[in-house]
């Protein structure tokens, strides 16, 4: 197995100072190699940016070890020289948001390279032009501005504006979630045929199912900053081990007709009754229809099946209870 | 500049009846945008019945946003109403001036959108703002007021606390529920959603989708809803109509359009709505582009972009057809029987 692009191992973050820090992440691992999508599902407040932000290098874990061992261009070195030489790159949410509306599309692609410098303008030319073909827009739109195109083609830009620094890890934090269903699918395409062309791999952080199906390789579950879940897409997705993965499962609006469980089985009712749980006790207590005294304690992530992660002491009986509900 | 005429849109066959549980009627609307005769809306038709929830589905520039906001006389600056009508529970509003708007809006039509804190006051607490539409709206003395909004706050799930706290302390998907309960405050006739659950997370747009549909049911509410989704339209919607570069292309029952959709575009809507299937595959996308906003196209106006399209397709307005139980905008309609 080729060694990973980066690996987070055991990263906790801590934002704020003394009486006011709060912990975002604890304990999260995440491996991800070349040619691999990633997907990383959380709610808000679940501290998926905040993990995007720490692979890119803009926040120091508290503790633990981000290792972008396996980049080409920067072996042995630290974090903060991978974002230097663009080997990882980002692209934002909101592409008229992070998109600055006074540069053309031509400028907005170029800016990376400008920083870095050492190319000609006409170099500079020829390497925006070969990162919109890569993207399927035209060249044509190089003199647009962000407002003068669409939603679709203001993605494709930010993307472009990744590609052009030939990147080895693109971080995708909600790449499509101001798209719709058309434009959503043709992102996502995009993505997954630059992995397959160009052998990059491809980290996308969302809120909504629907942003990973069909793409990734693997999701990792977040849960107000812990991996509650981890494994292959279509086996998490399709039969969840952790209940809060299969509350988000069964909350997802599909199309699809079978549904083993509903939300409504897998919430916890006001009703019923509530273990406390302190600091220290499993994230995900205070919603789970399931819970016990032994959630008071932090499960460790255990793997069910190779390859396949998850935190929950009651991963094996919760199914059977909620099918009763 | 010249400017494009507004298709002719007077193919379709009568209206029937109005009936007596209809709250809203759209007929032939068109409306324009950009301070020109540019018609973004192409003659749209839709009735949303009491107790019934009507989805409007399409992609962004379709025009549901548009029609949507011409049924709750909110068409912003430079858009107009260039033809067609709005009735609403048999009156007809189309040319309402704002003060007689101000007795229906609000009142028998109340609204949500997709991002509520750009619809509430950052520094006064949201009990307070909903006991002030109250108070305005229902003519309440202040005690009674709060009382009512404290009420409202429990019928939408939120506990009676939320009412001192600012909209800042609140999440969105609270958010979004003192929004609904605003909306719903004076008991209305209608509701109207446009992606009002676009932004929440999915564990909170299903608890949202739940509670439009409770109130539906409890309230005999008519629900007009909005999305791009058509797997959202598909949780809450009773019946679906579907948006086209500003047409309405096709008409029916949910449980029929999705079992059986008559047009290509719903077809490839269908396609590229999420389909609870997660694994590796290769997606399907709808190819090419909608067409610009005013274009002038002789034929169906997804021609272009439809693999079954055929000469006649492109010759003349395609007019919109009862078959097998619904109404759809397309000469193949029968071929494409599922």
């Amino acid at each position: 197995m080729t060694e990973p692009l980066l690996e987070l191992d055991n990263v906790d973050v801590v934002l704020g100072h003394r009486r006011r820090a709060a912990r975002i992440l604890s304990a999260v691992d995440l491996q991800v190699s070349a040619g691999q999508i990633i997907g990383v599902i959380g709610e808000t407040g679940s501290g998926k940016t905040t993990l995007a932000r720490t692979i890119v290098g803009l926040i120091e874990p508290a503790a633990g070890e981000v290792r972008h061992s396996g980049l080409k261009s920067v072996a042995g070195k630290g974090r903060r020289d991978a974002r230097r030489t663009g080997r990882v790159q980002f692209v934002f949410q909101d592409p008229l948001r992070s998109l600055d509306p006074d540069l053309t599309v031509f400028e907005l692609v170029a800016e990376g390279l400008r920083i870095r410098g050492g190319l000609s303008e006409s170099e500079i030319l020829d390497r925006v032009a070969a990162a919109l073909g890569k993207v399927g827009l035209d060249s044509g739109l190089l003199g647009q501005l962000p407002a003068q195109i669409s939603g679709g083609q203001r993605q494709r830009v930010s993307i472009a504006r990744a590609l052009v620094m030939d990147p080895e890890l693109l971080i995708c934090d909600e790449p499509v979630s101001a798209l719709d269903a058309s434009n959503r699918n043709q992102v996502l395409r995009l993505l997954d045929d630059l992995r397959s062309s160009l052998g990059i791999a491809i980290i996308v952080i969302s809120h909504d199912l629907s942003s990973l199906a069909g793409i990734a390789d693997r999701v990792l579950v977040l849960y107000r900053g812990r991996v509650v879940e981890e494994g292959p897409i279509g086996e998490v997705f399709g039969a969840p081990r952790h209940p809060y993965t299969a509350l988000l499962v069964a909350s997802a609006p599909s199309l699809g007709l079978h549904r083993p469980l509903t939300a409504r089985q897998l919430r916890r009712r006001t009703d019923e009754p509530s273990v406390v749980t302190a600091a220290g006790g499993c994230v995900f207590a205070d919603r789970c229809p399931f819970v016990t005294e032994v959630c008071t304690e932090q499960p460790r992530a255990v793997e069910a099946e190779p390859g396949w992660h998850v935190a929950c002491h009651h991963a094996d009986a919760w199914r059977d209870q909620a099918v009763n509900r | 500049m010249p400017t494009a005429p507004l298709m002719p849109t007077t193919l379709r066959p009568d209206v029937q009846a109005v009936t007596t549980t209809e709250v809203l009627a759209i007929e032939d609307l068109q409306v324009s945008v950009h301070n020109s005769r540019l018609g973004a809306v192409l003659g749209a038709s839709l009735t949303v019945a009491r107790g019934e929830s009507v989805g409007l589905v399409g992609e962004s520039g379709s025009g549901k946003t548009l029609t949507c906001r011409a049924a709750l006389g909110v068409l912003g600056p430079g858009c107009a109403i260039e033809s067609g009508t709005v009735r609403f529970a048999g009156q007809d509003v189309t040319r309402l001036d704002a003060k007689a708007w101000e007795a229906i809006r609000g009142q028998r039509v109340g609204a949500v959108f997709q991002d509520p804190t750009s619809y509430l006051n950052p520094s006064i607490t949201v009990g307070r703002q909903l006991a002030e539409v109250v108070r305005i709206k229902l003519g309440l003395p202040r005690r009674q007021a709060k009382a009512k909004a404290i009420e409202l706050f429990e019928a939408v799930g939120l506990q009676a606390k939320v009412y001192g706290q600012l909209p800042v302390e609140l999440s969105g998907g609270m958010l979004q529920r003192v929004m609904i309960a605003i909306a719903v405050s004076c008991d209305p006739e209608l509701l109207v959603a446009d992606e009002a659950t676009t932004a929440l997370d999915v564990t909170i747009q299903a608890e949202i989708i739940e509670l439009i549909l409770r109130l539906r049911d409890e309230r005999g509410l008519a629900v007009l809803f909005v999305s791009h989704d058509l797997a959202v339209i598909a949780e809450l919607c009773d019946r679906v109509v579907v948006f086209y570069a500003g047409e309405v292309v096709e008409t029916g029952p949910t449980a029929q359009i999705l079992a059986s959709p008559r047009h290509p575009y719903t077809q490839a809507l269908l396609k590229v709505a999420s389909l609870g299937d997660y694994g590796r595959r290769q997606l399907d996308v709808i190819p090419g582009q909608p067409p610009s906003v005013g274009a002038q196209i002789s034929g169906c106006r997804f021609a272009d972009r439809c693999a079954f399209a055929l000469d006649a397709c492109r010759e003349a307005p395609v007019a919109v057809r009862e078959v097998d139980g619904r109404e759809v905008r397309c000469l193949r309609a029968e071929e494409l029987a599922s």
